[in-house]
């Protein structure tokens, strides 16, 4: 991570311009000179019409022919048009062409980092955050160097032929706009820095008033609210932050009063100052004329509205360097060696050698877990929540890593094998699984689904009895899930999506299966079923099977009990029971109620 | 006002809804913003007032005067006239646009918070769970309140548009009658500009549509509920598919509706400039040059007022396209605010009692839905008891519970309390009755004890609060807490904000209803989320509770149901079986079935 001091320093910032640079010129070379015309256009246009038109009035003032009038009008008119052509095509058609482009570029290169980074770094809120952040920004940061170089170059432009035209016609208009002009840019900084101050005041009253909102609109506490008085908490809730907000704008206020005053008063009297001036000039001096009088009078406020962008530019880079940093750290993030380049065999066995893990180094959540799985076994894990049985899971999967002990599969420690490879044996279903917003068939699948693997997806999802609502379905396996993708999607209630999730295990043929908490949405009668099919299915195949409902895994082969990280009880269950421990006490309190008297 | 279902946002509307609704979002905004629609339309028009007449009256009065040789003093006191105003109010507007527009913006959104706020516990459940009326109602309250506070900038920009186009229109008359004819041309191309917006409009929510989707694709890389699934599977591969596919897309609408709305556009604005602009140039140029009976100040505002004119032809179709987006945006609001309730409030009604609960021929069916959820439900509860409702996902339970809280009103039957219909009740007190822990209970981000009372705390509630935490066992972890049951809750704005586990966070919602005075405890799935131990607990603690009062059960787990006084399964939107357990199980039916099933792997063989 880079230090703090160094972020904000000019040469960082140039560096990261550098490498947005350097990258837009490897990906689209045109689009970089293209804009870069643009720029020159933009930055010269302005000031051709105003000397065109300065042209203009001269030539009425003289008392020129009319021809010579015409004529400039005509040119003014062809370049007018050709411009704004030129500026149209460019903004409306060629723009979106290649920023999307390299929008995909850079997507595609991110996308590509996030996979192969652990899970681990999820669990880290400083470089989660940076992250996020990243991704986010990546948008602009390829564009980000380009297209701040481009309107400063701009702006440059069109402020210098301003003020060198002004200055050819009267010094003192010229030094008065130009002091009018830092004077806005000096209003302008001190009321960035106000308006600073006042959002970090404001953003927590705004959390407040967006957490308020997000209940009444939310279906989560619908119902709470309907039936009880919660909706006054609220009420006083939002009261109490209208007025921390009106004091908070009362006491900024009066500072941005004060500086709106000096702004109003840069903008219309500096105006008619110039002007009043200009006509002394004009009447009683003789030095400028009236084609210089149009000049003066027109480029007042344009010249000041460059400079104010332009210093807006200025300010604008430091903050866009920052993203550019932020995309960069993650570009640079290198995961942390992942050797192993073996591919994976066909599972065998598994073994835990005095495991343990912990997202925090100080705060262990597995300790010391040694057992053997092999080929066939049906394996249970119980225990009550908070065990750590689905960090064991997590493990297994290589999602985490180990922080003491090894993982042995096959005989050799699973590090040595290719990710891919190891994680393409096993199948999983997770308590917290989720459904993506595609097909049904791609769901199921978890890749891309084809004619040959429509025969795949089927038979999985009649191992879960989905059949039926497969049926129902508008476009069956085609149908796209949950409405995020499509307004149109088909929303699965808890169960049948739980349903799908269990399918992916089902899709491919894995040797080893976990399964942890399968069946907590479903019914007893789709609970029976399934675990009948399970049965059915896994017949030659190990199966690792979480539950903390013990009639779902009193037939497996070893049970083993966790409780707090550990492994404290282990055997059949026809052997757990006569120990009388921990085991058979949670099967008798579950048993109870089931027993008939 | 239709009591159907809040619609999906057609584009068309009849001219009389676009009155209508127009109408309608202004009587809102004079009734929430009235000060703000005063204040701003007065500052607005001074200001732009005074912008144009500087650069029109007073630049051609300028020009003009030294071109016949006035005397350069009054010219240059007229100036400085003109400073002293520019003063006084840029000041005056700046203490506004500061101080004063913000408070009174915020004091009148507070308003319209509170009455929306008001209004989204009063409006029927229903529109928060059924999905698609639930992204109308989000849209309603979004974009309706923009809409209404929308209503000052298109009312004020109107009259200020209107009054300068007469202004200006006065001033070219003034100078010359054939410039003002050069700048009505371009007026003709408003049909074409009209059209123009149509296609924007549309191509807009394209764009949206498609970048919906691209920042779906975009959020599963990132987020951390997606993880891990995007490690163990080949979906990374889908998704950056279907993100390049929705680039496609978008450059596709850009080729095609895109440049069609470049094109348009460009032809348009040429054609403006050059009809109006252009030829009202060289017109003037003429008549100054060649004929002399233009002067210069009189040509130099010309040529810009011409110019400006023919623009502000195209602020007037502005003024209309706003119109009708507030009159379309503003429906969804409308309705919101209007819609009488299916369920109504009943102010006036009886005081709730508690006594036995009766579904008399019930029947229900979802809005939208192709068949009944309920079907000829017939239920007797006695004050005092305790019953379970089983049956499989689907079958009815839920939604039975939603009924009897008047959550939702029958399509057919009636339900009774006490003798009563429900309807006859003051709905809030009559809801008060019921304690509930639900499924997808959810803890709100205030304190222990507001979250444990349900309403606003006082000190007088402390010991209720922790005689409440006790018996539902978890005041061991609350005390320990620093703040105790002042404690904020979820991590929403502390950072120290407490979040419980699973299970205490049931025990907690236990507290709620020892906490509250009720007569009837409803228990849906309560128990998913625990293990064995905590479940069987749970249930204890809860029939220590309700000694007294009834309780009803809702579970998949039947070991529950064996101790309850009666039982009901419930298929397919109906009863199909009632008694208790022992009877439920001679009867050999669906519930013995599903019984059996459960308890096979407990006992032994």
């Amino acid at each position: 991570m880079r230090k703090r001091k160094d972020v904000a320093s000019i040469g960082h910032i140039l560096q990261n311009y550098k490498y947005s640079f350097k990258f837009m010129w490897k990906y689209s070379k045109i689009y970089l000179i293209l804009s870069f015309f643009s720029s020159i256009l933009g930055g010269l246009f302005p000031s051709l019409q105003l000397i065109l038109t300065s042209r203009l009035f001269n030539i009425l003032e003289k008392g020129c022919p009319f021809d010579e009038a015409l004529t400039v009008i005509i040119i003014m008119t062809v370049c007018a048009c050709t411009y704004v052509l030129l500026m149209r095509l460019y903004s409306g058609i060629l723009v979106p062409r290649f920023s999307q482009s390299i929008h995909l570029k850079v997507q595609s290169i991110l996308f590509g980092k996030v996979r192969r980074l652990e899970l681990a770094k999820y669990d880290d809120p400083e470089f989660y955050n940076g992250f996020v952040l990243a991704m986010q920004n990546a948008d602009s940061y390829a564009t980000a160097a380009m297209t701040a170089l481009n309107n400063l170059f701009s702006c440059v432009l069109s402020v210098v032929t301003t003020l060198g035209i002004v200055i050819y016609i009267d010094l003192v208009a010229m030094l008065i706009m130009f002091a009018s002009a830092i004077m806005a840019m000096i209003i302008d900084a001190n009321m960035k820095k106000i308006e600073f101050k006042k959002q970090l005041d404001i953003t927590p009253i705004g959390r407040r008033k967006e957490y308020i909102d997000r209940v009444h609109k939310r279906a989560d506490f619908a119902k709470e609210l309907r039936l009880s008085d919660l909706g006054e908490i609220l009420k006083q809730d939002y009261e109490d932050n209208t007025a921390d907000f009106l004091s908070l704008i009362k006491r900024y206020g009066k500072k941005t009063a004060i500086l709106g005053i000096l702004d109003g008063f840069n903008i219309n009297v500096i105006y008619l100052i110039t002007i009043a001036w200009t006509i002394y000039r004009m009447v009683v001096i003789g030095s400028v004329s009236l084609g210089g009088f149009t000049i003066i009078v027109t480029s007042c406020t344009n010249f000041k509205g460059s400079l104010v962008r332009l210093v807006k530019l200025l300010t604008g880079i430091s903050k866009q360097s920052m993203q550019i940093d932020k995309v960069r750290s993650f570009l640079e993030y290198e995961p942390e060696e992942r050797r192993g380049s073996l591919p994976a065999p066909r599972f065998e066995s598994i073994e835990y050698k005095n495991v343990s893990f912990g997202y925090n180094p100080d705060k262990a959540i597995l300790h010391g877990i040694n057992l053997k799985i092999c080929k066939g076994d049906k394996i249970a894990i119980v225990g009550y929540n908070g065990a750590g049985k689905s960090t064991f899971i997590k493990l297994l999967m290589r999602l985490y890593e180990p922080t003491e002990g090894s993982i042995i599969y096959n005989g050799r420690d699973y590090r040595e094998y290719e990710m891919d490879s190891y994680r393409s044996n096993i199948g999983a279903v997770f308590q917290d699984f989720k459904i993506f917003a595609t097909t049904v068939g791609e769901n199921v699948l978890g890749d891309e689904c084809t004619e040959k693997d429509i025969k795949t997806v089927e038979s999985a999802l009649h191992y879960v009895a989905f059949d039926e609502k497969l049926a129902s379905l508008p476009n069956g396996i085609d149908t796209i899930l949950t409405r995020e993708f499509d307004e149109d999607g088909t929303e699965l209630s808890g169960g049948e999506s739980q349903k799908i999730a269990i399918a992916r295990v089902f899709a491919r043929p894995y040797d080893l299966i976990v399964m942890d908490e399968p069946s907590s949405a479903l019914d007893p009668i789709a609970e029976y079923s399934l675990n009948k099919h399970i049965a059915e299915y896994a017949n030659d195949k190990t199966v690792i099977f979480i539950s903390h409902r013990l009639s779902t895994t009193r037939h497996a082969d070893r049970i083993y009990m966790f409780e707090d990280g550990r492994i404290i009880e282990t055997g059949t269950h026809e052997e757990l029971i006569s120990l009388d421990g921990k085991y058979a006490e949670m099967f008798k309190i579950q048993a109870e109620k089931y027993i008939v008297q | 006002m239709p009591k159907n279902n809040l619609h999906r946002s057609k584009l068309d509307l009849t001219i009389s809804q676009i009155i209508n609704n127009f109408c309608y979002a202004t009587k809102m905004m004079m009734k929430i913003y009235p000060s703000k629609f005063f204040c701003q339309s007065f500052f607005w028009i001074m200001a732009n007032l005074l912008g144009f007449y500087s650069q029109t009256y007073m630049l051609r009065y300028v020009v003009n005067g030294v071109q016949e040789g006035e005397n350069i003093r009054i010219i240059l006191l007229y100036v400085f006239f003109m400073i002293i105003i520019s003063l006084v109010i840029g000041s005056a507007r700046a203490v506004y646009d500061h101080i004063l527009s913000p408070i009174i913006d915020q004091r009148c959104e507070r308003r319209l918070n509170l009455e929306i706020y008001r209004r989204s516990i009063e409006i029927d459940l229903e529109n928060y769970e059924n999905p698609e009326s639930f992204d109308i109602y989000d849209r309603a309250v979004t974009n309706g309140a923009d809409a209404i506070s929308y209503v000052i900038d298109c009312i004020g920009g109107a009259i200020s548009t209107l009054l300068g186009i007469s202004m200006e229109a006065y001033l070219l008359f003034e100078i010359d009658p054939i410039l003002f004819l050069f700048s009505v041309v371009p007026w003709l191309f408003s049909p074409l500009q009209m059209m123009i917006k149509k296609e924007q409009y549309e191509y807009d929510i394209e764009v949206r549509k498609i970048n919906r989707r691209k920042d779906y694709t975009r959020r599963t890389f990132f987020q951390a509920e997606f993880a891990k699934e995007m490690r163990l599977t080949n979906l990374p591969k889908v998704m950056q598919h279907r993100f390049t596919n929705s680039i496609k897309d978008y450059l596709n609408l850009v080729k095609t509706k895109g440049l069609c709305i470049a094109l348009l556009t460009e032809v348009t604005s040429i054609g403006r400039a050059i009809l109006s602009a252009r030829l009202a140039q060289i017109y003037s140029v003429f008549q100054t040059l060649v004929t002399g009976t233009m002067m210069y100040g009189d040509c130099l505002v010309a040529m810009r007022t011409v110019n400006s004119f023919s623009q502000s032809g195209s602020n007037i179709i502005t003024i209309f396209t706003d119109i009708y987006s507030i009159a379309l945006n503003i429906r969804d609001f409308r309705y919101f605010m209007e819609n009488e309730p299916k369920v109504s409030s009943n102010p006036d009604g009886l005081e709730p009692v508690a006594g036995n609960i009766e579904f008399k021929n019930v029947s229900f069916r979802y809005d939208g839905a192709n068949f009944d959820a309920l079907k000829n439900v017939n239920m007797k509860i006695r004050q005092g008891e305790h019953v379970a409702i089983v049956g499989c996902n689907g079958a009815g339970k839920t939604t039975l519970i939603k009924l009897l809280m008047r959550l939702y009103e029958p399509t057919v039957g009636e339900i009774c309390v006490d003798e009563n219909n429900i309807r006859s009740y003051k709905l809030k007190d009559y809801r008060r009755t019921y304690g509930v822990v639900f499924q997808d209970f959810k803890q709100m981000a205030c304190t222990v004890a507001e979250n444990v009372l349900g309403r606003p705390y006082c000190d007088s509630d402390e010991k209720t609060v922790w005689d409440a935490l006790k018996k539902a066992g978890i005041s061991d972890v609350i005390s320990k807490l620093p703040k105790g049951i002042q404690t904020v809750m979820t991590k929403e704005f502390d950072n120290d904000g407490l979040i419980l586990s699973g299970g205490q966070s049931q025990k907690l919602a236990i507290a709620s209803i020892y906490a509250r005075n009720v007569d009837t405890v409803i228990l849906d799935e309560p128990s998913s989320e625990l293990d064995p131990f905590a479940e069987n607990q749970m249930y204890e603690n809860m029939l220590a509770a309700s000694v007294g009062k009834t309780v009803i059960f809702i579970s998949h787990r039947l070991s529950a149901c064996v101790s309850a006084d009666r039982v009901f399964y419930m298929e397919g939107g109906t009863i199909t079986e009632t008694g208790t357990h022992e009877e439920l199980m001679k009867l050999c039916g669906k519930y013995a079935e599903m019984f059996r099933i459960q308890s096979e792997n407990y006992t032994d063989n």
